[in-house]
């Protein structure tokens, strides 16, 4: 899969949290999930397991707590796609 | 430097079926606290509610050291609640991060979860309030909780307060333009609000008519 395209699906796991379409439909690398999409940080964990279960992977808990922007969630993603 | 550091869960918006979910919890809670809970809560508290209260201590705790830390980046596995008991009021305990030991207090309520942190075991310097708003967007909650604040310490300071963003990204209170010693948290979730500060020695001698107000 290409950055570009885990970037448009994510916007429908960032989805469900988030009530400011304006930065969803304008995802870039530098999006910020709390400071952006103005996410709750109590719903991070609950982006991390939906992400798992889109992509069918495990994520650690180190490669979690960088998973606080768009691009390190692709760069997560990308790496643990590539590790299947 | 002092700093300050909360969290509110709205249990209405919590998912607990997804809660009760290994998957879920074990990102939150270690298995020490797992079984703590099993050991001393079960009889008390519902397990979701105890994760979120870990939650909410953890997150306060990494708001408080993250003045300190700028790099700090809140992995709540590896930030550990001790001692953690109710007083008949609030849960309180301690929670370390690294090298660094904090005192908790939090408040459980039928629909929220609020925490808070501090240097000291003694709270009496730390102030906080609670609020509900209607609306669920976080710019309106934003302005809704800064204007508690500014209604409460408008009590202290007759000039009007602004509330703004520091270079750091954490809120500051100016007076005249002039930031005050007086660190302040803010917390939003669900339908609620929440902000808390703290008196320091020198806000204490710069405005000793605090203790009228509080």
């Amino acid at each position: 899969m290409t950055r570009q395209e885990i970037l448009n699906e994510l916007k429908g796991v960032f989805a469900p949290y988030t009530t400011n379409k304006e930065a969803l439909n304008n995802l870039n690398d530098q999006t910020d999930l709390i400071a952006d999409l103005k996410i709750n940080s109590a719903n991070l964990v609950d982006i991390i397991i939906d992400a798992e279960a889109k992509y069918n992977i495990e994520i650690d808990y180190d490669s979690a707590d960088k998973m606080l922007n768009v691009g390190s969630c692709i760069d997560v993603i990308s790496e643990k796609l590539n590790q299947k | 430097m002092n700093s300050a550091g909360n969290d509110i869960v709205a249990l209405a918006a919590i998912d607990v079926a997804r809660t009760r979910q290994p998957q879920f919890y074990s990102r939150i809670i270690t298995p020490a606290e797992q079984e703590l809970y099993s050991l001393n809560f079960k009889d008390q508290l519902a397990f979701e509610h105890f994760v979120w209260l870990a939650w909410s201590v953890k997150e306060s705790a990494y708001k408080f050291l993250k003045r300190f830390e700028p790099q700090l980046v809140f992995s709540p596995t590896r930030m550990v609640t001790s001692g953690l008991h109710f007083t008949g009021e609030y849960f309180e305990g301690t929670i370390r991060s690294g090298d660094r030991l904090l005192y908790s207090q939090s408040l459980i309520s039928k629909e929220y979860i609020f925490s808070m942190v501090n240097r000291e075991k003694d709270f009496s310097d730390v102030c906080f309030e609670i609020g509900q708003v209607d609306s669920i967007e976080p710019e309106d909650q934003s302005i809704a909780v800064r204007e508690l604040l500014v209604r409460k310490l408008s009590q202290i300071y007759p000039e009007s307060l602004q509330i703004v963003k520091n270079s750091n990204g954490w809120p500051v209170i100016l007076d005249n333009g002039e930031e005050l010693p007086i660190p302040v948290s803010f917390t939003h979730h669900g339908h609620f609000v929440a902000y808390t500060y703290h008196l320091s020695l020198t806000s204490w001698k710069a405005y000793p008519h605090h203790a009228e107000v509080l």
